[in-house]
């Protein structure tokens, strides 16, 4: 379980999170929602170590993470899919894949071998391309690359910033339907999306952000839930 | 007949010319900065053996040895003083004049090792081989087969082992591969070190073959480097070695016919007429049609 | 004053000019390996214009600022599309083939007994005009001080001008300012056309002040000094370079004790100060602090 509390993160003068407090539970999925500019992704880069914070904590199954280095943070099995910046461009899909599973030791190279196939089988687009430089892929499979590649490391807990923004209806369906095939298969998700109706087609429990605070929390599918979440969030009246 | 002999040999000095265009591509990759530094710091190496030559006893392997170590440890010296201190992207500017700075310094304590200017640097005496009526130089016949070892040993690297994925990862995207686990804080000296031993390898090849050392080697080295680089594409390592090797058969041409004073000048026109015609190098990407050109800042 | 500190000051003022061309250069956002060559076409044609055709050094002068000029403007049309590193090697290949041309160039000529003219690696020999005209050193110093002032405040007064500021944001984000509605092309042509007058004048100076030169003064060491004089003093202001130049010459050849070592205390120093203030001394934001600060007072 990922309790992250009073977290406050700023960029210089600019505080980007103003103490947010939200639970991700094991095994479900966890949704954040939130206009442009809410401080979503300073909250990711934040629970992966990327961004330090001001205060308040990040607990990942009882230990604590908040200020510890990337690399460690992601030993505890917590891996972020990056907002836009996606693939390493000039190495061929492969690598890229292998240098996900960069923190796991020499001794499981075997392990990771069978990693791989098994990644394939969820990401057929990719084992067809296994050896073509990722920079080419289409939008979309750079996409279901990224993905790949943090799943690669063995996370119990997936972090991930906005994995539909820019692509095809068709395309996020699927992109969704491995949300929900990894969650079955027992990774825990916290999700970020702007695509809300979608989102919430797939989340046991959201969290609404705005101005770098929690505004608002529920589960999907309750009446009153949706309602705030269409004026607050989708401009709707 | 002529021609073929030539072209031989300016193939085979040519892959001295790789070794020095690798060193400068692989800090590019990593960096996306130029190290003004470089052919300064494999001098140092070659100024370090041949100051040092009295303890070593003689004998080319304690050269060799001393001139890699040499350029390594003053590639890392370059490393922390001029470009991890300036990471971020405003710091290119002060990153490359820091190169420059450290140059001056490194030739001036080179020259301090060398006081005579020029020192004899021990050649290796090997017999020359004749092969149907092509003599082949043994010194140069050697520096083609460590050429190819070194380059091996630097593809083997980076595309087989563990350490060389995060490099090349990091070469893409320095965040991504730290989110990923890799420790890319001392990345750069490792690149530097690698670079440095690809050079130093180099120096020690044509320094030997050349049988003498003067403070120019600096400059020099740099010269050729940036020029075989430049010709085969920036910051591609298949570039390099095509950029290295055509920089020794068109060296060899012409100076076999219109003499050796020519050659340099051959090799600055050859570099300004691919930079007009094809600036991303022959083997590196077209910079016009892909709209690199804006983002390769120094 | 002493002949030496008058020589030194000259040579400071001087090598000034040349650091201002590098400057120009940096305000367009381009890295320039070859400004040496503009200072030393400039030295040419002042030596030939001068010593060979006894032509009077006003007439020397204006040549060698529109010859500087002209070749780099040659320059920068070859290369316009060129940017970063790309054109800071294209600059560098100009120079060093314009070097080694100069190199190559054998015209020995016997005038009143004395041999000068161009002799490839021998160089340019008995430029005589400050003998010719009883120039004294000090002498020498005030003209060169006197021209480098001038220059100075036409590029203050430049400094405010829309031109400079528009040039400013072509060097920042050529991109940004093509937007705007501002070519980037025609900013960097005319800077970089100037900074090779600029260099060509101070070139045409050194000729007179050295009566002798050769190719191997021009070399890329020369042009690298320039630009980190530029860098280390700073972009913010024309007198950015002039800092650098001093912190160089003025200090380091000052302390006589370091000469020997002086090539090693000024690299490391150069590389302790760019981790200190990355942006020089006088970066844009400090003159710009500074430029508040003052004109506050005033109101
Ligand atoms: N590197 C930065 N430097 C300064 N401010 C930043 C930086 N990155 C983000 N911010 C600011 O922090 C706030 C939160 O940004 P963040 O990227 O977390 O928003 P977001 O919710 O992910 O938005 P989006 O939906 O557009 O991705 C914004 O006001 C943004 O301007
Ligand atoms: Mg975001």
């Amino acid at each position: 379980m990922l309790e992250i509390e009073n977290l406050s993160t700023s960029y210089g003068l600019i505080k980007a999170l103003k103490g947010v407090s939200l639970t991700a539970e094991d095994g479900k999925v966890t949704c954040i929602l939130g206009p442009n500019g809410a401080g979503k992704t300073t909250l990711m880069f934040t629970a992966a170590g990327i961004l330090k914070p001001d205060s308040g904590s990040v607990k990942f199954g009882g230990a604590e993470l908040a200020g510890l280095a990337a690399p460690k943070i992601l030993q505890q099995g917590l891996a972020l899919a990056p907002e836009n910046r996606l693939v390493f461009p000039q190495m061929s899909v492969r690598d890229n894949l292998l240098a996900g599973a960069y923190i796991r030791h020499r001794s499981e190279a075997t392990q990771v071998e069978e990693d791989l196939e098994k990644i394939f089988e969820r990401f057929p687009v990719l084992k067809e391309r296994t050896e073509q430089t990722a920079g080419t892929l289409s939008g979309g499979e750079q996409q279901m690359l990224s993905v790949a590649r943090a799943l690669m490391s063995r996370p119990k807990m997936l972090l991930l910033d906005e994995p539909s923004v820019g692509l095809a209806p068709l395309i996020v369906d699927e992109i969704f339907s491995i949300i929900r095939q990894m969650n079955k298969d027992g990774i825990s998700i916290l999700l970020v999306e702007q695509n809300a109706v979608k989102a919430l087609e797939v989340a046991d429990h959201f969290y609404l952000l705005d101005q770098g605070k929690v505004a608002f929390s529920g589960t999907p599918g309750e009446m009153a839930n949706d309602d705030v979440i269409r004026r607050a969030y989708l401009g709707e009246h | 007949m002529d021609f073929l002999q030539t072209s031989i040999d300016g193939l085979l000095f040519g892959s001295a010319y790789a070794l020095l265009a690798l060193g400068f591509s692989l800090i590019f990759g990593i960096m996306k900065r130029i190290n003004l530094a470089y052919g300064s710091s494999l001098l140092f190496g070659g100024a370090l053996a041949v100051w040092l030559e009295p303890f070593l006893g003689g004998g080319a392997l304690g050269l060799l040895l001393v001139t890699v170590f040499g350029a390594a440890v003053a590639g890392i010296y370059v490393e922390r003083l001029c470009f991890s201190p300036h990471l971020g992207k405003t710091g290119t500017m002060a990153s490359m004049i820091a190169t420059f700075a450290i140059w001056m310094q490194l030739d001036e304590i080179s020259s301090q090792l060398l006081p005579q200017r020029t020192h004899g640097f021990a050649g290796i005496d090997i017999e020359a081989i004749s092969f149907a009526g092509i003599i082949l130089r043994s010194d140069h016949v050697l520096h083609f087969w460590v050429a190819v070892l070194a380059i091996g040993a630097l593809y083997w690297t980076l595309y087989r082992t563990r350490f060389g994925l995060l490099l090349r990862a990091s070469a893409d995207d320095p965040e991504i591969a730290y989110l990923l686990g890799g420790r890319v804080g001392l990345l750069g000296v490792a690149t530097f070190a690698i670079a440095g031993f690809l050079g130093g390898t180099a120096a020690f090849l044509i320094l030997s073959s050349d049988g003498q050392i003067t403070p120019h080697f600096g400059l020099w080295s740099t010269f050729k480097g940036l020029v075989a680089m430049m010709l085969g594409g920036v910051g591609s390592l298949p570039g390099a070695i095509v950029g290295g090797l055509l920089l020794g058969f068109a060296e060899a041409h012409v100076t076999f016919y219109l003499g050796a004073e020519f050659r340099d000048i051959l090799t600055f026109g050859l570099l300004l007429l691919i930079l007009v015609l094809r600036p991303g190098g022959l083997m590196g990407v077209d910079v016009y049609r892909t709209g690199r050109l804006a983002t390769e800042r120094i | 004053m002493s002949l030496y500190v008058a020589s030194t000051l000259t040579n400071v003022a001087l090598i000034s000019f040349l650091a201002l061309s590098a400057y120009l250069v940096l305000v367009v956002g381009e890295v320039s390996f070859g400004q040496q060559a503009f200072f030393g076409i400039g030295a040419y044609v002042t030596a030939t214009v001068t010593a060979i055709f006894g032509g009077h050094v006003v007439v020397a002068l204006l040549l060698s600022t529109i010859a500087g000029g002209l070749a780099a403007l040659l320059l920068a049309a070859l290369v316009i599309r060129l940017s970063g590193l790309y054109f800071a090697i294209a600059s560098l290949c100009f120079a060093e083939l314009l070097r080694l041309t100069l190199l190559r160039i054998r015209i020995p000529l016997e005038i009143d007994g004395r041999t000068t003219g161009m002799d490839g690696p021998e160089g340019f020999s008995n430029i005589r005009w400050i003998f010719e005209n009883n120039f004294e050193v000090t002498d020498f110093l005030i003209l060169t001080v006197l021209c480098l002032a001038a220059l100075l405040v036409l590029l203050f007064f430049f400094e405010r001008t829309t031109i400079m500021l528009r040039a400013r944001l072509v060097g920042k984000d050529a991109i940004l300012a093509q937007s705007l509605g501002i070519r980037p092309a025609q900013y960097r042509l005319a800077f970089i056309g100037l900074s090779g007058m600029v260099a060509g004048f101070g070139g045409a100076l050194f000729a007179l002040f050295n009566t002798h030169i050769e190719p191997q003064m021009f070399g890329v060491m020369l042009g690298v000094h320039a630009l980190a004089y530029s860098i280390i003093g700073g972009l913010g202001a024309p007198l950015g370079p002039l800092i650098g130049v001093g912190i160089d010459i003025g200090l380091l050849e000052s302390i006589r004790a370091l000469s020997e070592y002086r090539m090693i205390a000024f690299g490391g120093l150069v590389a302790v100060l760019l981790i200190l203030f990355p942006q020089g001394l006088l970066s844009p934001r400090v003159v710009n602090q500074l430029r508040a600060r003052i004109w506050r007072r005033r109101v």
